[in-house]
């Protein structure tokens, strides 16, 4: 039942997209709930990160949770509210790693981990693509996820990031070019 | 108009496609890690709530060095001159840091449950440490290495009860150094002064949040803690310590491990490592159990039972469980766990399972109750299956009626029982009658 109030409130929340740094301010205020707004708006990106990193579905889930639960732990933390999203990445990264040293320390040998393969994972060619985008800068990465990942325009880009609107055009466009050469170069 | 760049970044938005999944279960973590707590303020608490829920009595040690240790860096605010005793926080942080080893006494009253017995504590270094309790029994804990390793010595009956944590190691409990960097950053109070043994001590007191409040009382001349209080309201419980004494001397014997001679050893073996999950047979289960095993035999419910092992996901998939899949003819899926944890620290299960309803009591003496949080706890013990065994069970059937029961058999043996979907306690009452023991061939 408590999930699927929590859903609900996110449901009348999202209706208006509110910058990260609005939300992130109202979770600091005592609005716990409202950071399921965030984790919501930036769930695929942050399993995505995982899934390039662990080459799992199912393990890039579990890191995303982890990265989740550790941001709002951290969240007081936080200099600027405003850059939420990539400190979040960030984060992501470094929960996506711990899982694969945990795993590398672990008696499993490593051989065993990669030849079992990815599970349920991407086809070679979005792999790629997946692995280009983890290579643009944060602030790059982050407007191209929330673009394309989850799918917001870019006005709801520029509102969530809290940038201007010419700003994130110019740096989807910076990146278009950037992710260009790298795939090229792959 | 896009181009190919953006269908194709559009195409792979949409292979990773949304996970539902994320939002309830990271809010059900937060809320469960953070009830009642405020944002952003890690508390003592919080880290150490998944060894809590272990409940082993390593860890409670380990958790009781780490609030001496929080508590001596835990204000670190600098202050002004009061009644004479001029010593800035800063002072005593800096002193602190002089020493890698001390002893102290510990205390702790608690409003409710059991008193627990006073101790002194030697800290060694954040990976080693030995409690002489005043019942008679002595604790020396050593996590320096792979295989972290508890004992427990009482000298009085000759038996001792050593606890290796595979996989748990090397680990510094907790990073000093980061500890004292955030509690910079906090507001410290400066109490003025009280007099204690004709000594004049100076006072600090901080509160990270309304859950933990501080008291530190410091010897302006040694700059260092003499006493300290710790009201960790969130737990009901106040933590006192005092007697200090930095670098003291001891033998270095005094926080080894190797039992002395003479005693009677129990010992429990805890694997925190990775477990590769596989199908296995009930008597793979005997095999590696440490108390009764149960399989399930004659259910005329049960279309299909597949048995799986894999790492514990209540450990973080540290750890062995064992997972017996019931598919029922209705379609139900239900998991059956079984592990050492259940039997090593049984003391600690029972405390909390005997408090929850009893929901059904067999005939056979085994009886059913429900847990605190039981639908995150089915959640994790279907998803695991689901991964062990995916042809049985496929996580994305995830039902919103799934539930847990503990199940305490009549022998005391502790399992888990996760369903996916409701069941009646007629079905339940059938399942439970329907599991015997697995002997040995």
């Amino acid at each position: 039942m408590q999930v699927l109030s929590l859903e609900t409130c996110f449901l009348k929340d999202i209706s208006v997209v509110r910058s990260d740094g609005e939300v992130v301010n109202a979770v600091l205020g005592g609005d716990r709930k409202a950071f399921a707004i965030l984790v919501k708006r930036y769930e695929r990106s942050v399993r995505a990160i995982g899934m390039c990193v662990l080459r799992d579905r199912h393990l890039a889930q579990d890191a995303a949770q982890d990265a989740f639960v550790k941001a709002y732990r951290k969240l007081g933390s936080l200099r600027k509210a405003h850059s939420f999203g990539s400190w979040l990445m960030k984060i992501s990264r470094r929960c996506a790693l711990d899982i694969v040293r945990q795993r590398r320390e672990s008696a499993l040998p490593e051989g065993d981990f990669v030849a079992a393969g990815p599970v349920g994972l991407l086809d070679d060619e979005k792999e790629r693509l997946l692995a280009a985008v983890m290579r643009l800068r944060e602030s790059e990465k982050q407007v191209v996820m929330l673009r394309y990942f989850d799918g917001y325009s870019v006005k709801e880009v520029a509102g969530i990031a809290g940038r201007s609107v010419g700003t994130v055009t110019k740096q989807l466009s910076r990146a278009h070019r950037r992710l260009r050469v790298l795939l090229r170069e792959a | 108009m896009k181009d190919d760049l953006e269908k194709r970044l559009d195409e792979l938005g949409r292979a990773i496609g949304p996970d539902d999944s994320i939002v309830p279960g990271v809010m059900k973590r937060i809320d469960e890690e953070f009830a009642g707590r405020p944002v952003g303020t890690e508390t003592l608490t919080n880290k150490l709530s998944i060894r809590r829920l272990i409940m082993s009595r390593f860890t409670r040690y380990a958790a009781a060095a780490v609030i001496i240790i929080a508590a001596l860096i835990g204000i670190s605010q600098f202050g002004g001159s009061i009644d004479g005793a001029n010593v800035a926080w800063g002072q005593v942080v800096e002193q602190l840091n002089n020493y890698t080893k001390y002893k102290c006494r510990q205390r702790v009253v608690r409003q409710k449950g059991p008193e627990l017995p006073a101790m002194q504590v030697y800290h060694l270094n954040l990976s080693q440490r030995r409690q002489e309790v005043e019942d008679g029994s002595i604790h020396v804990i050593d996590m320096r290495g792979e295989v972290a390793i508890a004992v427990e010595l009482y000298p009085d009956k000759k038996k001792a009860t050593v606890t290796k944590l595979i996989g748990f190691g090397p680990r510094k409990d907790p990073d000093i150094i980061e500890m004292v960097k955030r509690f910079e950053q906090e507001s410290t109070e400066k109490l003025g002064t009280k007099k204690k043994d004709g000594k004049t001590l100076q006072g600090f007191r901080h509160r990270p949040n309304e859950y933990n409040d501080f008291t530190v009382w410091v010897d302006p001349d040694t700059k260092l803690p003499v006493e300290i209080e710790l009201v960790h309201t969130g737990q009901g419980q106040t933590i006192f310590l005092d007697q200090f004494e930095f670098d003291f001397e001891l033998d270095p014997s005094a926080f080894s491990t190797d039992v002395p001679d003479g005693y009677e050893v129990k010992t429990i073996i805890q694997d925190y490592r990775s477990v590769e999950a596989k199908e296995i047979t009930a008597e793979d289960i005997r095999s590696e159990l440490n108390h009764t095993a149960y399989t399930v035999d004659k259910l005329a419910w049960a279309k299909k039972i597949s048995m799986v092992q894999t790492g514990n996901p209540l450990m973080r998939n540290k750890g062995k469980v064992y997972l017996t899949g019931i598919l029922s003819d209705d379609g139900n899926v239900i998991v059956i766990d079984q592990s050492n944890m259940h039997s090593d620290y049984k003391e600690a299960f029972m405390g909390w399972i005997v408090k929850e309803e009893l929901v059904v009591e067999a005939d056979s003496g085994a009886k059913l109750y429900t847990h605190p949080n039981g639908s995150e706890y089915a959640r994790l013990l279907l998803k695991s299956f689901g991964k062990a065994n995916p042809e049985f069970f496929d996580i994305k059937n995830l039902s919103e009626e799934r539930f847990t029961r503990m199940i305490v058999m009549s022998d005391g043996t502790i399992m888990g029982l996760s369903a996916n979907k409701a069941m009646s306690n007629k079905e339940l009452q059938e399942l439970v009658e329907s599991l015997i023991e697995v002997k040995a061939n």
